[in-house]
């Protein structure tokens, strides 16, 4: 089955070459110019992510995920942005963001698609043990005493 | 149409027979309606019908206090409003909202004629004790000069609202205003952090709450102001560079990944082509932010009629194009000013375009609409003039209101407008001296008063 992601993007050059890559990959890309059509797609059809331009005219970024969660709570959601800023980054990650895709002079399209294809990915053994490992380092020793005693 | 006849029908029947005893709501809704199909003058002949013919009983209704709303917000003959007002005022034991309503169409005027007059017939309106009455009042007293009274109010608000939040922050904005602010800054402190929970004493209008919220709003939006043009510098420049970047990343992979000899000649000529359209973008960026930051200025002295006539030939074929008939007044005076000649041309221009695309955006929408733009210039005291600006475009939204002096805010199509026309306008008046304000009381288009001093005071 192929995974179908919508890119809610008012730049429309942007958008094509993200669609092209990720058609690329297949992936079945839509895209919407603008979040008003991003939400009236995203209430006809189904899809498992969505990619989402923060800075719009008309309705914003951040209102157009409010909306988008009270459609569906648990889409993935990537947005797409050029600037980091600590307070925007917080309200982001409550609205259920899953990651961040650069945009400007560190835009990398190939390295955008990877780490979309990697949301997809169920983890494997290899990482599991990986992440638990580097858990228990972090664990401090006495702690850890207690655990296995 | 047949709906908005059938409310005709029903406002006429209304206003015909007298129905003084109409549920307010109905007809508010009813009004509501016929405003939307803009039948602004139709509302205004119904309702002075209406209200000539009203008894004294009348003004003691809900009814009245929703006319006299309607009245100061839409009708352009305040005196109607006025008189509506005092009428209420004269026959209500509640004459809050008529007596704020009256203060505040005095001051949008800067002239107290009628309130004096009230005053010094009925005193007792002056030991009023709620918010509302008592915010306007420091308006009142600020156009009298008198301190003293505003000072008393300010006490009189924090004794009465100690535990009202919303209010004490307004109130702490007046001192600031005022200068009081240290007299009462232990107040403010103390007491706003006291009784979060507590309901408040008094039921406030939401209006208040409202501007309370607004001034405090004001203040952060200041402040973010310069985080907002940085942010938006980053993300205007960051498009075309992405644009470039995808576009290289994308051929380059797919060119090495099929190891094709044979690249398509026309592939690489739109590759190229794309690339130097997205450098002209930044170009076009960069030009246009040049005048916030360039601290060279020329200086002359010309007539700002004759300037603003230069720039309305410089669009005169869009203006012909759009089919726009232009109004410049008055041209057989001379208002002669010192200031870049440059950039009033650019304030000018910036204005005009905007109100063109407005048209233009009406005129897809509407048959048989002739756009407009007037241009009226008077002097404004002695040291300022002051250039109306007006169109009958589609006008400012209620929610964009606030938003279109910010930079790279934008309500027009993608690619159509950066977000920095107005935001570069106003820094150009500010670093000159004068301001520009949105008439937010002006309904069929956009309208801005520009206030430009005659004597620039650039800091030479």
């Amino acid at each position: 089955m192929n995974y179908k992601i919508l890119i809610i993007e008012d730049e429309t050059e942007t958008s094509k070459f993200l669609s092209l890559a990720l058609q690329k990959e297949d992936f079945e890309v839509e895209c919407a110019e603008n979040g008003n059509i991003g939400l009236s797609l995203l209430k006809q059809k189904e899809f498992d992510m969505v990619i989402l331009d923060l800075k719009m005219p008309g309705m914003s970024g951040d209102e157009v995920l409010k909306e988008l969660r009270n459609i569906s709570p648990y889409l993935q959601v990537v947005v797409y942005t050029n600037y980091s800023n600590a307070p925007v980054m917080q309200k982001l990650i409550n609205l259920g963001v899953e990651g961040f895709i650069k945009k400007g002079a560190e835009a990398d399209l190939w390295g955008t698609v990877e780490f979309i294809k990697s949301k997809f990915q169920p983890i494997n053994d290899e990482n599991r043990k990986k992440l638990l490992n580097k858990l228990f380092e972090q664990i401090p020793s006495s702690f850890e005493n207690e655990i296995y005693s | 149409m047949d709906k908005i006849d059938l409310n005709i029908t029903e406002i006429e029947d209304i206003v015909k027979n007298k129905r003084y005893n109409v549920n307010p709501v109905t007809f508010r809704k009813l009004i509501g309606k016929l405003l939307k199909s803009n039948q602004r003058k139709d509302i205004e002949n119904y309702l002075d019908e209406f209200v000539n013919n009203a008894n004294d009983s009348f003004y003691k209704s809900q009814l009245a206090i929703f006319i006299l709303s309607f009245y100061e917000k839409y009708i352009d003959d305040k005196d109607k409003a006025i008189q509506i007002a005092k009428n209420i005022i004269k026959n209500t034991n509640k004459p809050n909202y008529a007596l704020c309503s009256l203060l505040r169409i005095c001051k949008t005027f800067n002239n107290y004629k009628e309130v004096d007059k009230l005053f010094n017939s009925n005193p007792e309106f002056l030991k009023i004790e709620t918010f509302d009455v008592l915010y306007e009042l420091t308006f009142y007293y600020h156009a009298k000069n008198n301190i003293v009274e505003i000072d008393n109010i300010i006490s009189k608000i924090i004794k009465r609202y100690y535990n009202n939040v919303p209010v004490l922050n307004t109130t702490k904005v007046l001192a600031l205003k005022y200068g009081l602010f240290d007299k009462y800054e232990s107040a403010f402190y103390k007491k706003s952090r006291i009784n979060l929970s507590e309901k408040p004493e008094e039921e406030i209008q939401r209006q208040i709450f409202e501007q309370a919220f607004d001034s405090l709003l004001e203040k952060t939006q200041s402040s973010t102001a310069l985080a907002d043009l940085t942010n938006g510098i980053a993300h205007e420049f960051g498009q075309p560079v992405t644009n470039i970047r995808f576009g290289i990343q994308y051929y380059s992979k797919l060119f090495s990944d099929q190891n094709n000899e044979l690249v398509q000649k026309k592939t690489v000529l739109d590759v190229f082509n794309d690339i130097l359209h997205q450098t002209e973008r930044i170009g076009k960026l960069i030009d246009r932010l040049a005048p916030i930051t360039s601290t060279k200025s020329h200086i002359s002295e010309f007539n700002l009629i004759d300037a603003i006539q230069e720039a309305f030939k410089q669009e005169d074929l869009k203006l012909k194009f759009q089919n726009i008939h232009s109004e410049i007044k008055p041209l057989n005076k001379k208002f002669i000013i010192t200031f870049d000649k440059v950039q009033f041309n650019q304030i000018i221009t910036n204005l005009l375009l905007n109100s063109i695309d407005s048209i233009e955006e009406r005129k897809t929408n509407e048959m048989d609409y002739q756009g407009k733009i007037v241009i009226f210039v008077k002097e404004n005291k002695t040291e300022y003039y002051v250039i109306e600006f007006s169109d009958n475009g589609t006008g400012i939204n209620e929610k964009d209101k606030t938003r279109i002096f910010n930079p790279f805010y934008t309500t027009k199509e993608p690619g159509k407008g950066q977000g920095l026309g107005l935001y570069i306008i106003s820094n150009l008046l500010k670093i000159g001296g004068g301001t520009i304000k949105l008439d937010e009381n002006y309904k069929n288009g956009a309208k801005f008063n520009i206030l430009i001093p005659k004597q620039n005071k650039y800091e030479l």
